[in-house]
C-alpha cells in the first residue's frame, strides 16, 4: 500500500494522543483514588454510588441523632438516679420520725431537712438539658414542676405543668426512640414531691400516723423512680445498639462505595507503566521513521 | 530523415516537458502537509507526428495536462462520515458542558471518616441529602436554634442548587441555539463559495476536463466543511460542476447548489432549519446542526425535565408534611414547582420554622418531613417521580451519564472510521515523499539525458557549420 508522508505523521500523532489520553485517565485514577469521577465515566456506577453516598449520609445523621438521644437519656437517668438517692435519705429520716423516739424539736429539724430535700427534688425535676426541661414531656420550654408557696415562703403544693407526650427521635430508616421520660413518670415525680410535702407537714405537726402514711406512700413512689431509671437505662442500651448499627452500616456502605468507585491501584499502576512504555516505544520508533526517507538517503549518498 | 535541426527542436520540447514534470513534483513536495491537496501528476503525450518518406515520425514529447489522483466515490464516503463525526462531536461538546453544569462529581473523601468516596460539595445529590438530614437533626433537637439555622441554610442551598443547575442547563441549550445560527451562516457562505468555484472550474476546464486541480482542491475542502454542518450529497457533472443536495424530512433531495448558482439559502428559526422560499425543512441526519439540536432537545431537556419533576415532588411532599392541615405556613413557595423556580416560602426563617404542631418539644413535623427521605413515590399514584428523592436523582444522573457515554463511544468509532477513510484517500491522493523523490530523480535523469542529446547534436551541427565555412573560404 502506498503511504502518503502526511499519513505517517498523523498516525504517529494519533497514536501518541491516544496514549496520552489513557495515561491522563490513569493518572487521574491514581491521584484521586477513584476509578470514575464524572457521570459519563461510569453511568451505572455513578447512580449506584450516589444512592450509597446518600444512604451513608443518612446513616451518619442517624448516628448523630442517636448521640443526641443518648445524651438526653443519660441526663434523664442521672436526674432519676439523684432523686432515688434523695428518696433513700428521705426514707431514713421518715423512719427516724416514725420511730416515736424523737422529741418535737428533733421532728422540727427533720421537717426542715425534708423541706430542703423537697427544694432539691423540685430543682432536679426542673433540670434542663441544652435549654430544654428534661421531665416535661414535649412542653420543654417551661418548668414542669410549679410550686405553690404560702406566706411564710413554704412550698405547699407541687403541680405538674408539662404534658404526657414524648418526642420520638428517628434513629434508623424504620425506628425511632423516645429518650425522655414518660408522662406517667413525670407525674409520679410530682406525686413524690407532694408526698414529701405531706411528710414534712406530718413531721412539723408531730403526726406519727401521718408520718407513717407518708413514708409508705414515698416507698411506693420510690419504686416508680427506680423503675423509670431502669427504663431509661434500657433506652440507653437500645440507643447504643442502634448507634453501633449505624456505625457498622456506615462502614459497610463506605466499603461498598470504595469497592464501586475506588481505583484498583495495583491494576492502574501496571496499566500506567504499560501506557508509558508504549508511549516511549512510539516516540523512539517515530524518531527513527522520521529520519529515514529517500530524501535523507539521497542527500547523504548522491554527491 | 527530418534532419538534425528538427531533432534539436524535439529535444528542446522534451526538456520543456521534463521541466513541467519537475515543477509539478516540486509543487507536490511543497504541499506535503496540505490536507486539502490531492497529489498531481503530468500526463505526457506526443507533440504530433509528421509524414516523412521514411514513414510517420514523432515530433517530440509534451506535457499535455496536469491531473490529480482523486476518487470521487471515496470523497463522497468521507463527506458522509465527516457529517456523522461532526454530529457526534457537537453532541459530545454540549453534553460535556451540561455535565459540567450539573456539577455532580465524585471527589476523594477527606471529611467523612468511614466512606472512602463522597459526592462533591456543590452537587445537588449532596444538597438534597443534607436538607433531609437537617430535618432529621431537627427531629432530634426540635428547640435548638442552631439546628434550625442550619436547616434553613441547607434548604436555601438546595433551592439555589436547583436554580443554578437549571440555569446552567438552559445556558447550554441557548449556546446550542447560537451554535446552530452561526453554523447556518457558515453553511450559506460555503454554498456561495462552492457555486463560485463550480463556475470557475467549468470555464477553466473547457476542453481539458479535470485540469483545474487547485480549484477542485478548494471545492473539495468547502464541501467537507459543509458536510460537517449539514448532510450533503455531491454529484459531479460532465463539465466538472458539482450538484450539491441535502435530504428533506422524507429523504427527497433538496438542491442547494446547481451549476454556478445557490438555489436557496438556509435559515434557522424555532428549532427548524429550512431552505429556500417557500421554506422546506431539512431532514437533518448528520452534521453539527443535527448534533446541537439532538443534544439540546434530547438528553439535556430530559435532564431538565427530570429535575423539574424532582423539584415539583419535593415542594409538594415537603409542604404537605410541613403544613399538614394546609392552613399553616408552607415550607417551599407552592408556586415554584420547577427546578428553575423552586424557592423557600416567603417569611420562612429559623425563628418561624416549626418542628412540631403542639408543645415546643414536639417534633412530629420534622419527623414527618425527615421520613420523606425514605418515602418511595410512584407516578402511578399521581406523584411526579418514581422511587425516593435520592434514587430518582441518582437514576436521572445515571441516564444522563449514559447518554454522554454513548455519544463518546459512538464518536470514537466514527472518528476511527473517518481516519481510516482519510488514510485510504491519502494512499491514493496524498503526497508521498518517497514517490516524489524518486520521480524527481527520474525526471532529473531524463532532463540530463535530453540536455546531453541537445549538446551532442549542437556539437555535430557546429562542426558541420564550421567545416562548411572553411571549405567555402
Amino acid at each position: 500500500m502506498r503511504i502518503a508522508t502526511s499519513t505517517i505523521y498523523s498516525n504517529l500523532v494519533g497514536q501518541m494522543q491516544d496514549l496520552d489520553s489513557s495515561q491522563s485517565t490513569l493518572e487521574t485514577e491514581l491521584s484521586t483514588g477513584l476509578s470514575f469521577t464524572q457521570p459519563s465515566d461510569n453511568p451505572t456506577g455513578m447512580a449506584t454510588v450516589l444512592n450509597l453516598v446518600s444512604q451513608s449520609q443518612e446513616q451518619a445523621q442517624y448516628e448523630a441523632n442517636a448521640t443526641t438521644a443518648l445524651q438526653v437519656s443519660q441526663a434523664a437517668y442521672s436526674g432519676l438516679n439523684q432523686l432515688n438517692t434523695l428518696s433513700n435519705a428521705v426514707d431514713e429520716i421518715a423512719t427516724e420520725g416514725a420511730s416515736g423516739t424523737s422529741n418535737a424539736s428533733q421532728l422540727q429539724g427533720y421537717a426542715t431537712q425534708i423541706d430542703a430535700y423537697l427544694q432539691q427534688a423540685v430543682q432536679l425535676g426542673n433540670s434542663q438539658f441544652e435549654g430544654n426541661y428534661l421531665y416535661a414531656g414535649t412542653a420543654v420550654n417551661q418548668a414542669p414542676f410549679q410550686t405553690t408557696v404560702d406566706a411564710s415562703g413554704q412550698t405547699t403544693a407541687v403541680t405538674y405543668a408539662g404534658n404526657t407526650s414524648q418526642a420520638a427521635i428517628p434513629v434508623s430508616t424504620s425506628s425511632s426512640i423516645s429518650p425522655s421520660t414518660s408522662g406517667t413518670t413525670n407525674q409520679a415525680l410530682a406525686t413524690f414531691m407532694n408526698q414529701l410535702i405531706s411528710l414534712r407537714d406530718a413531721l412539723q405537726n408531730g403526726d406519727s400516723a401521718g408520718i407513717a402514711s407518708a413514708q409508705s406512700d414515698l416507698t411506693s413512689s420510690s419504686e416508680s423512680i427506680i423503675a423509670a431509671a431502669a427504663d431509661s437505662s434500657a433506652v440507653q442500651s437500645a440507643i447504643q445498639s442502634v448507634q453501633s448499627q449505624a456505625t457498622s452500616m456506615q462502614q459497610t456502605l463506605g466499603t461498598t462505595i470504595s469497592g464501586d468507585s475506588g481505583a484498583d491501584v495495583a491494576v492502574a499502576t501496571t496499566q500506567l507503566t504499560e501506557a508509558q512504555t508504549a508511549y516511549q516505544a512510539v516516540l523512539e520508533s517515530s524518531a527513527r521513521i522520521m529520519q529515514t526517507t529517500l530524501l535523507n538517503y539521497l542527500s547523504t549518498t548522491v554527491p | 530523415m527530418s534532419g538534425l535541426f528538427s531533432v534539436l527542436g524535439s529535444t528542446a520540447q522534451a526538456l520543456n516537458a521534463q521541466s513541467v514534470a519537475i515543477g509539478v513534483t516540486s509543487n507536490n513536495i511543497a504541499n506535503l502537509n496540505n490536507p486539502n491537496y490531492a497529489d498531481e501528476y503530468v500526463v505526457f503525450g506526443s507533440a504530433g507526428e509528421v509524414m516523412t518518406p521514411q514513414g510517420e515520425e514523432d515530433v517530440g514529447l509534451q506535457a499535455t495536462s496536469v491531473q490529480q489522483y482523486s476518487d470521487s466515490l471515496l470523497n463522497q464516503q468521507i463527506i458522509t462520515q465527516i457529517g456523522l463525526t461532526s454530529s457526534g462531536s457537537s453532541q459530545q461538546g454540549l453534553l460535556q458542558q451540561a455535565q459540567g453544569g450539573l456539577d455532580e462529581t465524585l471527589t476523594s473523601a477527606t471529611s467523612t471518616s468511614s466512606a472512602s468516596a463522597a459526592a462533591s460539595d456543590s452537587g445537588l445529590g449532596l444538597a438534597m441529602g443534607n436538607f433531609m438530614d437537617a430535618f432529621s437533626a431537627l427531629a432530634a433537637q426540635p428547640t435548638d436554634s442552631g439546628t434550625k439555622e442550619a436547616l434553613v441554610e441547607q434548604a436555601s442551598t438546595l433551592t439555589q442548587s436547583f436554580n443554578s443547575i437549571d440555569a446552567n442547563l438552559a445556558q447550554v441549550q441557548s449556546d446550542a441555539g447560537s451554535q446552530v445560527t452561526s453554523n447556518v451562516a457558515t453553511a450559506n457562505s460555503l454554498l456561495t463559495g462552492i457555486a463560485n468555484l463550480n463556475a470557475q472550474i467549468c470555464s477553466a476546464e473547457a476542453g481539458n476536463p479535470g485540469s483545474a486541480v487547485n480549484l477542485r482542491d478548494s471545492r473539495e475542502s468547502d464541501l467537507e466543511q459543509l458536510a460537517a454542518i449539514i448532510p450533503v450529497n455531491v454529484t459531479e457533472q460532465s463539465n466538472g460542476e458539482d450538484t450539491v443536495t441535502t435530504p428533506d424530512a422524507s429523504g427527497n433531495p433538496i438542491v442547494l447548489v446547481k451549476q454556478g448558482t445557490v438555489q436557496g439559502s438556509l435559515s434557522y428559526s424555532n428549532g427548524i432549519v429550512t431552505e429556500g422560499q417557500p421554506a422546506v425543512a431539512l431532514g437533518l441526519g448528520s452534521g453539527s446542526i443535527e448534533g446541537a439540536i439532538t443534544a439540546s432537545t434530547g438528553p439535556i431537556q430530559t435532564l431538565r425535565s427530570s429535575l423539574d419533576s424532582l423539584a415539583g415532588e419535593l415542594v409538594t411532599a415537603v409542604n404537605a408534611a410541613y403544613n399538614p392541615s394546609g392552613t399553616g405556613s408552607d415550607f417551599f413557595d407552592p408556586s415554584g414547582t420547577t427546578a428553575g423556580t423552586i424557592s423557600l416560602a416567603s417569611g420562612l426563617s429559623a425563628t418561624t420554622l416549626t418542628a412540631g404542631t403542639g408543645a415546643a418539644g414536639d417534633n412530629s413535623i420534622a419527623t414527618a418531613v425527615a421520613a420523606l427521605a425514605n418515602t418511595s413515590f410512584s407516578t402511578g399514584s399521581g406523584d411526579s417521580i418514581d422511587g425516593t428523592f435520592s434514587s430518582y436523582y441518582a437514576d436521572s444522573v445515571g441516564a444522563f451519564g449514559e447518554s454522554l457515554s454513548n455519544v463518546t463511544s459512538t464518536l470514537d468509532d466514527q472518528t476511527n472510521v473517518e481516519t481510516l477513510l482519510k488514510n485510504q484517500r491519502s494512499s491514493i491522493s496524498g503526497v508521498s515523499m518517497e514517490q516524489e523523490m524518486s520521480n524527481l530523480v527520474q525526471f532529473q535523469q531524463a532532463y540530463a539525458a535530453s540536455s546531453e542529446t541537445f549538446n551532442i547534436i549542437n556539437q555535430i551541427l557546429g562542426n558541420e557549420i564550421s567545416s562548411m565555412g572553411s571549405s567555402s573560404s
